[in-house]
């Protein structure tokens, strides 16, 4: 693959890179840097671009793979998930009093963000991306019956703390947060 | 709207299909959403918010990037490691041609000169045996005096040094290639 190529078939992929990026390493800095690097390294392999099925599902394995390196890299893994109860959302309960859509939806954001890594990225190739189970299947190394597991789990987790949260702040409006918290 | 809630039950088990969820994102999206529903409506567009999420600057991605690969070309500057071990290999050949020839053309110098065949026999035994510890001891004075020498080996590496400006040289040869 040429230069020409490459712009015309690799680059137009920078967008759902970087949401993959950003999902994964939670910063646009960093999200930025990562697809930088990416892009880079499918750049450097141009000529063999062409002997891959698919040149998307391999850009966003690259992707996966660089990103999973940088956080084993920082370590920071094993905290994710497990904040719900008193993580982001709790500092925001004070500070969010409307309750217009947009906010709301904000609300949704973050707990996709503190869903675990794998559900996360499952997630986002499936409802955000909407890429095929087989596509997913060959980008994440795992079968199609652990990502519907994973998938209905996430999907099911963020709408029970959604509700966890919608009733705690109803509770509290109405004055009795002091008992509840 | 029973459509709608038995897709959503499938759609929470992980199972439906790319179109099924086509049509309640489309639903969600709607503004006929009933109010019980509005978990579902939120999760709905907020990932329809998180998909349309894009590259800051994205417009000058594409020139920034082709940028850095050509000026990463460019700072290759620093000759590789294949480089440097091309010309050493270049080198060490010389060294061995050199060498090989130098020894061949002075054993035949020697050869021609009877400098080889200069040989004498010691009958009486007390003699011969003077005469081997003498050589011997020569031959040790004569080895100390070697290995004092090979303290000058070190200047190699100095040298060595001096070679790397060729380099420079390599740069020169990469510049006027192109």
């Amino acid at each position: 693959m040429d230069s020409k190529g490459f712009k015309k078939e690799v680059l137009p992929l920078k967008d759902k890179l970087y949401r993959f990026s950003l999902r994964l390493l939670g910063d646009q800095d960093e999200a930025l840097d990562a697809i930088q690097e990416v892009f880079i390294k499918l750049w450097n392999i141009r000529e063999k671009l062409e002997n891959y099925k698919s040149v998307e599902a391999l850009a966003v394995t690259v992707t996966k793979n660089h990103c999973l390196d940088r956080l084993k890299a920082k370590k920071t893994v094993s905290i994710e998930g497990k904040r719900f109860a008193g993580g982001i959302i709790d500092e925001e309960r004070d500070t969010v009093k409307s309750t217009e859509t947009k906010e709301r939806a904000e609300i949704v954001k973050k707990l996709i963000s503190q869903l675990p890594l794998q559900q996360k990225m499952i997630i986002q190739l499936r409802d955000i991306e909407g890429y095929e189970f087989e596509e997913m299947e060959e980008i994440l190394d795992i079968n199609v019956n652990t990502i519907r597991v994973n998938l209905s789990r996430a999907r099911k987790k963020i709408k029970d703390q959604y509700y966890n949260y919608e009733n705690h702040r109803d509770v509290k409006n109405k004055g009795f947060a002091g008992e509840i918290l | 709207m029973s459509r709608i809630r038995d897709l959503l039950e499938k759609y929470y088990e992980g199972n439906t299909l790319k179109d099924e969820e086509e049509v309640l994102r489309s639903f969600f999206l709607s503004d006929r959403v009933p109010e019980d529903m509005e978990a579902d409506r939120l999760l709905f567009l907020a990932m329809e918010e998180e998909s349309s999420v894009k590259v800051p600057d994205g417009e000058q991605f594409d020139a920034r990037f082709f940028r850095a690969v050509s000026e990463e070309k460019h700072s290759a500057g620093k000759p590789s490691r294949t480089v440097y071990l091309r010309f050493a290999a270049i080198a060490a050949s010389f060294l061995i041609i050199a060498g090989s020839y130098f020894i061949m053309v002075q054993e035949k110098v020697m050869q021609e000169s009877g400098a080889v065949q200069q040989v004498y026999v010691i009958e009486d035994p007390e003699k011969a045996y003077e005469e081997a510890k003498n050589a011997l001891l020569y031959v040790s004075a004569a080895l100390n005096r070697g290995t004092a020498d090979l303290q000058k080996l070190s200047r190699f590496d100095d040298a060595t040094k001096e070679l790397s400006a060729i380099t420079k040289f390599h740069d020169v040869v990469e510049k006027y290639g192109r």
